[in-house]
């Protein structure tokens, strides 16, 4: 009897397992369908921007094409080119673009510096800048002006000649424009103030700075060796409040 | 000799580790359109810096007081976009200035 009872209550108790089981499963199974419909409706919602993490990089939303040649790599360093690729704080401004990048996404990173840096134009402006430039073993070019700003470019927009940044130094100097050029850009006047002011162009790269930083800056107009004009709108950084 | 070699070595990571404070990862993932991110302190910095794919404009920022933000100009086609002007003690911030929801983006700087 007390082994029948036993048995009772160990069937009873599979009996209430099979119950409890059962309402679980049936509890998840509505949870699993519920969190389905909101995923589904939010997939719907969102478009092609939920994809899997490994399908990561968003495409760009327009048409572009690759920079092309890039004729500031043309030849070897200069005496003057490597004394600046040596100078600390070149050396500071490289060494940002790539460390620390343990925890950035592979397809993100620029890779490793391939061949010489190249240094476009120096002696730039009020505080003496200089452009530094290098390939790396994925096809981009890395170029920054010194104490401003730097990056790494692969791409543009088919009918985009080159790449502008603007601001405000920091250093008390006016706004600065500068960028990267394609190879076919054999001038680029800034609009400041509404009326053209030239740059300085070199190879593959273009720097100007303005008397001031109450300079009304608007855009970049940049002709090509065949005579094409491309006008660039800039948008200059404002402060703003804190949200 | 021995004594030499240490002197060495430890010169040689003074020297590494001057080359730049820590980094600080301060937002990793996607970013919706307009979507902010920032660091938690007042801090000084060497940059501020961030991946993402190209074409997409986004500008990084510092704050001195807490209470407005100092853009760098924005930026779309380079990635990373590193604004290599130095803060003495500011919150750093980065935007997706875009109208796109972005991934992914890694915001860093630097940290003392």
């Amino acid at each position: 009897m007390s082994n029948d009872g036993a048995l009772g209550r160990q069937e009873g108790k599979s009996k209430m397992f099979r119950r409890v089981s059962e309402r679980r499963i049936l509890k998840l199974s509505m949870l699993v369908t519920v969190i389905a419909t909101i995923g589904a409706g939010a997939g719907i919602g969102m478009g092609a921007v939920l994809r899997p993490e490994k399908s990561l990089v968003t495409p760009p939303p327009v048409p572009v094409n690759d920079i092309g040649t890039v004729s500031a790599f043309d030849g070897t360093p200069s005496a003057e080119e490597r004394a600046i690729a040596r100078h600390a704080k070149v050396q500071e401004d490289m060494a940002a673009i790539t460390a620390g990048t343990e925890v950035v996404p592979d397809e993100l990173l620029p890779g490793d510096r391939v061949g010489p840096v190249r240094v476009p134009l120096a002696h730039l402006g009020d505080a003496d800048r200089a452009i530094w430039m290098y390939r790396t073993t994925r096809g981009k070019v890395c170029y920054g002006l010194v104490d401003f700003t730097a990056g790494c470019v692969q791409q543009l927009p088919v009918a985009q000649v080159v790449s502008p940044a603007a601001g405000d130094p920091g250093d008390g100097g006016g706004t600065i424009v500068w960028g990267f050029a394609r190879d076919n850009v054999r001038s680029v006047n800034i609009i400041v103030n509404g009326e053209p002011q030239p740059a300085v162009v070199g190879r593959n790269a273009f720097f100007y700075q303005a008397s001031s930083t109450a300079a009304r800056i608007s855009a970049v107009v940049a002709t090509t060796a065949g005579g094409a004009r491309v006008t660039l709108p800039v948008t200059l950084a404002e402060a703003t409040a804190e949200q | 000799m021995t004594f030499i070699l240490v002197a060495l070595v430890a010169a040689s990571l003074v020297f590494a580790a001057a080359a730049f404070a820590a980094i600080s990862t301060y937002h990793n993932g996607g970013m919706v359109s307009g979507q902010i991110e920032s660091t938690c302190c007042f801090y000084s910095r060497d940059f501020n810096r961030v991946y993402r794919p190209g074409g997409y404009v986004f500008q990084l920022g510092y704050s001195a007081d807490g209470q407005t933000i100092s853009w760098a100009a924005p930026n779309t086609w380079d990635n990373p976009f590193v604004d290599q002007r130095n803060a003495t003690s500011a919150i750093a911030f980065c935007n997706n200035y875009s109208s796109y929801f972005v991934t992914p983006v890694t915001c860093q700087t630097t940290v003392p």
